[in-house]
């Protein structure tokens, strides 16, 4: 007999007692009784029809879910009855449950969801490593690694690069894109399968072969209207027309190479051939390639590393270009949280922590309600109700409170997901991947039913301790019991306790945003755009012809309106990844590890009028400095503090590159070297980053570089009376009229650039902070809830007090203490915890400690401040008490 | 409610044994439906077991839950409507061998101690 059949059973039994029961009429009947007794007599012989009814459901071995049944629908109407209470509660569940299922969804997407390659747990990217630092691989240790390793079923190595895509041969509306160069293996290696058409051949990674391009699925769809015919059709990457081979699902996420960290998946792919010699020898030292690699089935993360590790090794040994080269193989999986996840846990502890302290609060107050019902339960326990019946019908109502409550909360959390997938916060781009799946609906429903089994469990089990007999005789009041009181002060406190470390941490991290955005850059922020173009090589094969266009588009820059100044460079701050070796004239060095290195750029003689770098000694470039003219440079203060202290940098003589003896394939120059004269000093300005100190800079002119430095990739700085965003069309227009196929991207104006690179910070925080005041909120109700009960409770002693001739401060001080004191041992508890959690902490802060002294004083003053407010409107009660109403009402 | 579970759970026990006994007996004759098996019960001992029906369907139908009998919903063969019909198993057939068992035992022991001359003589 299952329990749904409930219904049918029913109908059943009232039919067979019916039957009978008109069966034994009838023998009345036959016995002699007159007719309309005979139904009387026949009822009396049957005797009580429900108590039948009742005993025989008993038998039926799904009574106790009968009793469940009755106990749920006798807590919706407990509900009913009492709304106010119902409809916190419920509310309170909802927002703690909902924010814990948003964050839930959050880590879900970029930490817990499987990747969705085949194979996903066995994939690894694989870097090199210097000085503990991830640098990318070259191509030629990826062949060394392939060929001599034993854990690794499949690497390929590939690398992404901007280029003016267009859909048509001829290279009309081109627009920059990133290009995916890749070989065969890469899309073997992942698992992904071409829907239409085949994947590259080896020999299409042959120079004068790679012609050819796979295009995604998004890009098939929104150029090419998805046409099936489309195989053999021509497109045009930078001017130069490729064969469409294949289309392949977009799989392959923006993620997948953390140096770019794209919000988007790459558009198209062709044959891994970045520069025609990048398999020979001399580009071993040509690092900043990605490689994915398959690991073989059962192997771990720690074999493959070792075994990788081991020829690292050989291969350091082997070739002066890998020395003090390490390797590191990470979980792709690791790749899609980024510099998220610390962040990302930090928010799942501070929203276990509101959960945790919304529950404490749901405890608290359903003690006070069970209290305020001691009367019923003591009435039901007199009429013969178990303790367990009690607590089980409690529980039951617990549980449908908590339903409703997860219900909400899901709903909530829907909603919050959906509007931070469409409202993009910045550069985030796993955001893009956040979506409600069965995993967070089973966290949610979880949470749910741990908080109500947790904390419905305790007040059940206290208040269901009922004297019957004494509670029914003298009213509630005379069971105020002291213990109960207890625990609610312990939870209140455990409350304050989690809101100091909440409000900590928030006031921790706003200050980082802080000190991150209004730091002094050392450039000009305001009204100042970048925007990036490529200048292909086919119609810019030679420096001349790049120097050229340049000076004729910084003429036309100039003259639109609102321009004030225009730089075409190859770096911009804050940040640029470009690092070069170099040799100060003089000091010879013998040992590679030896070989100085500097953040490095090349730029144009507008470079720093333009972001406003002011020149602290000697002078700036000029217009005059030229291809002809000697080479010059400028570094920063931190290069003259560095490598001259103590002497005149200016007209001191660097030569850019490695040594030659030590190391004669440079990784930006080359074979080529160019000695540079100092001609001034720039004032220290970002150049690692927002959240790292200025490393030693020295910058160059492009003209006055060879050709692999002075390249197709330039930067556009715009400096303007006039909006950035309104100046846009007109520049594009002035590059339009030079050559209407390169693009203009990345246009934005450097605030906007600057916030992109703080989004991470500011969504931590701003979320922190809804949670700390959420926090704050639910302590205040709690500590009002305790000074409240101790008013209630203690009403005719506090009459007496007055009329013993207390004073009514010593009245309001009596209440109000109560919540200092725990306020203060919850601040303890606090601090404490803080102390605890301040490593952790400590790798998110920049500029600040995780035990800032000033941070922790205020938080802790304010949850003061709040213990007082919260006690101030029950001391302001009791202090107004008459005492001849509260001594007559004895 | 369940107060009341209580009681006659405590009241039942003492009978409890007896009357599942005393019904698959009677279904042993052929199936029947609840009144019959109260009123056989009631005729056979001559009154002196007065049939309760609260005892007896909870009966019935704990004795369907352990599977010793099954109920169907049946026309009487001399009656134009259907009655609830009891039927003994396999399973009950047994299980009454086993609980006679018992009871004679019971009886006997019982039957020792209350009157051991007649036992000696």
């Amino acid at each position: 007999m299952n329990w749904w059949q409930i219904r049918k059973r029913n109908a059943d039994l009232e039919r067979e007692l019916a039957s009978d029961l008109e069966l034994e009429e009838q023998e009345q009947r036959e016995n002699g009784i007159p007719a309309y007794e005979a139904r009387y007599a026949a009822l009396r012989a049957f005797g009580n029809h429900a108590l039948i009814r009742e005993q025989t459901h008993e038998t039926w071995t799904w009574a106790p879910f009968e009793r469940f049944l009755g106990d749920i629908r006798y807590a919706f109407r407990q509900m009913r009855k009492s709304p106010g209470f119902t409809a916190v509660v419920v509310l309170v569940l909802a927002m703690a449950i909902g924010a814990n299922a948003s964050v839930f969804s959050v880590l879900n997407a970029v930490v817990l969801r499987p990747l969705e390659f085949q194979n996903a747990s066995r994939l690894v990217e694989i870097t090199s490593v210097k000085n503990g630092k991830p640098v990318g691989t070259s191509a030629p240790d990826v062949k060394d690694f392939a060929a001599q390793n034993r854990t690794f079923e499949k690497m390929a190595v590939y690398d992404e690069w901007r280029k003016n895509v267009s859909a048509s041969p001829g290279g009309e509306n081109a627009q920059e894109l990133m290009v995916g160069l890749a070989p065969r293996e890469l899309f073997e290696t992942l698992g992904v399968r071409p829907l239409l058409g085949r994947l590259f051949t080896a020999e299409e990674g042959l120079a004068g072969r790679n012609h050819v391009t796979l295009i995604t699925e998004s890009f098939w769809r929104t150029r090419f209207q998805r046409d099936p015919k489309i195989l053999g059709r021509a497109l045009a990457i930078n001017d130069q027309p490729y064969t469409i081979v294949g289309v392949i699902p977009d799989e392959i996420p923006g993620w997948i190479n953390a140096s770019y960290n794209q919000v988007r998946g790459l558009a198209l792919w062709e044959p891994f051939l970045p520069m025609p010699g990048v398999w020979s020898e001399q580009s071993r030292s040509g690092r900043g390639y990605g490689a994915i690699g398959l690991l073989k089935p059962g192997v771990n993360i720690a074999e493959a590393q070792a075994d990788l590790a081991r020829i690292a090794h050989n291969l350091s040994v082997a070739y002066p270009a890998d020395q003090d080269i390490g390797v590191e193989v990470i979980p792709l999986e690791n790749m899609r949280s980024g510099d998220l996840k610390p962040l990302l846990l930090l928010l799942m502890g501070a929203v276990g922590l509101i959960l945790l302290i919304a529950c404490s609060n749901l405890a608290a107050l359903l003690l006070a309600r069970n209290t305020a019902r001691q009367r019923e339960f003591a009435m039901r326990k007199a009429l013969g109700a178990g303790r367990a019946a009690l607590v089980q019908q409690l529980l039951a109502e617990m549980l449908v409170l908590s339903a409703v409550g997860s219900g909400l909360g899901l709903a909530l959390a829907w909603g919050t997901t959906r509007a931070l997938r469409l409202s993009d916060p910045g550069q985030l781009p796993q955001l893009l991947e956040l979506t409600l799946d069965w995993r967070v609906v089973v966290f949610t429903l979880a949470a749910g039913l741990a908080t109500c089994l947790f904390f419905g469990m305790a007040p059940a089990l206290v208040s269901t301790r009922v004297d019957a007999a004494g509670v029914l005789k003298d009213g509630a009041r005379s069971s105020s019991g002291t213990p109960r009181q207890d625990f609610r002060r312990m939870l209140v406190t455990a409350q304050i306790a989690l809101s100091l470390m909440l409000l900590v941490g928030a006031g921790l991290l706003i200050q980082t945003l802080e000190r991150l955005e209004h730091q002094d850059f050392g450039f000009r922020i305001d009204h100042l755009m970048h925007g990036e173009l490529y200048l292909p090589p086919a119609q810019y094969p030679t420096p001349q012809s790049i120097n050229a266009f340049c000076d004729r588009l910084t003429e036309r820059l100039r003259a639109v309106p609102g321009v004030r100044a225009a730089s075409i460079t190859e770096i911009y701050p804050p940040s640029d990844r470009w690092r070069e070796m170099f040799s100060i004239e003089g000091r010879p060095v013998s040992r590679l590890q030896d070989i100085p290195s500097t953040v490095f750029g090349v730029v144009d003689a507008n470079y720093l009028r333009t972001t406003g770098i002011s020149v602290v000694r000697g002078r700036d470039f000029s217009e005059s400095d030229g291809e002809k003219t000697l080479p010059v440079a400028i570094v920063n203060q931190a290069f003259v503090k560095k490598f001259y202290p103590d002497e005149e940098p200016i007209g001191r003589r660097i030569e850019v590159g490695a040594p030659k003896s030590l190391l004669p394939d440079d990784e930006w120059m080359g074979s080529e070297r160019v000695t540079v004269t100092i001609a001034g000093v720039m004032r220290d300005n970002l150049d690692q980053g927002l959240a790292q100190p200025v490393a030693p800079q020295l910058i160059g002119l492009f003209r006055q570089m060879p050709p692999p430095v002075n390249s197709g990739f330039k930067d556009l700085l715009v400096w303007s009376d006039i909006a950035p965003q309104a100046l846009e069309p007109s520049i594009e227009r002035q590059l339009h009229v030079l050559d209407p196929r390169i693009p203009l991207s990345d246009a934005e104006s450097m605030s906007e650039y600057l916030g992109d690179m703080t989004a991470v910070q500011r969504f931590t925080s701003m979320i922190l902070s809804c949670f700390a005041g959420l926090g704050l909120a639910l302590v205040l109700i709690g500590i009002y809830g305790v000074a409240a009960y101790l008013v209630a409770q203690r009403t005719q002693e506090i009459g007496i007090r007055l009329a013993l001739g207390a004073p009514r401060s010593a009245v309001v001080w009596l209440v109000s203490s109560q919540g200092l004191r725990m306020a203060l041992a919850g601040i303890a508890i606090g601090l404490a915890g803080i102390v605890l959690a301040s490593r952790s902490l400590a790798s998110l802060l920049y500029g600040i400690s995780a035990l800032d002294p000033v941070t922790l004083a205020s938080a802790s003053v304010a949850l003061i401040a709040i213990a007082l407010a919260a006690s101030a409107l029950p001391a302001h009660r009791a202090a107004r008490i008459d005492p001849m109403q509260a001594l007559r009402s004895e | 409610m369940s107060s009341m579970a209580k009681q006659t759970k405590q009241s039942a026990n003492l009978l409890q044994g007896t009357l599942d006994m005393l019904i698959l007996r009677t279904l042993l004759y052929g199936p029947a439906h609840g009144h019959q098996i109260g009123k056989h019960i009631q005729r056979t001992t001559n009154d002196f077991l007065q049939m309760q029906h609260g005892s007896l369907y909870p009966a019935l139908h704990r004795l369907e839950e352990r599977g010793w009998v099954t109920a169907k919903w049946e026309t009487a063969p001399d009656r134009n409507r259907e009655f609830k019909y009891y039927r003994l198993t396999e399973k009950g057939r047994k299980q009454l061998i086993v609980e006679e068992s018992e009871w004679k035992q019971m009886a006997e022991a019982v039957a020792r101690v209350m009157w051991p001359t007649v036992e000696e003589s």
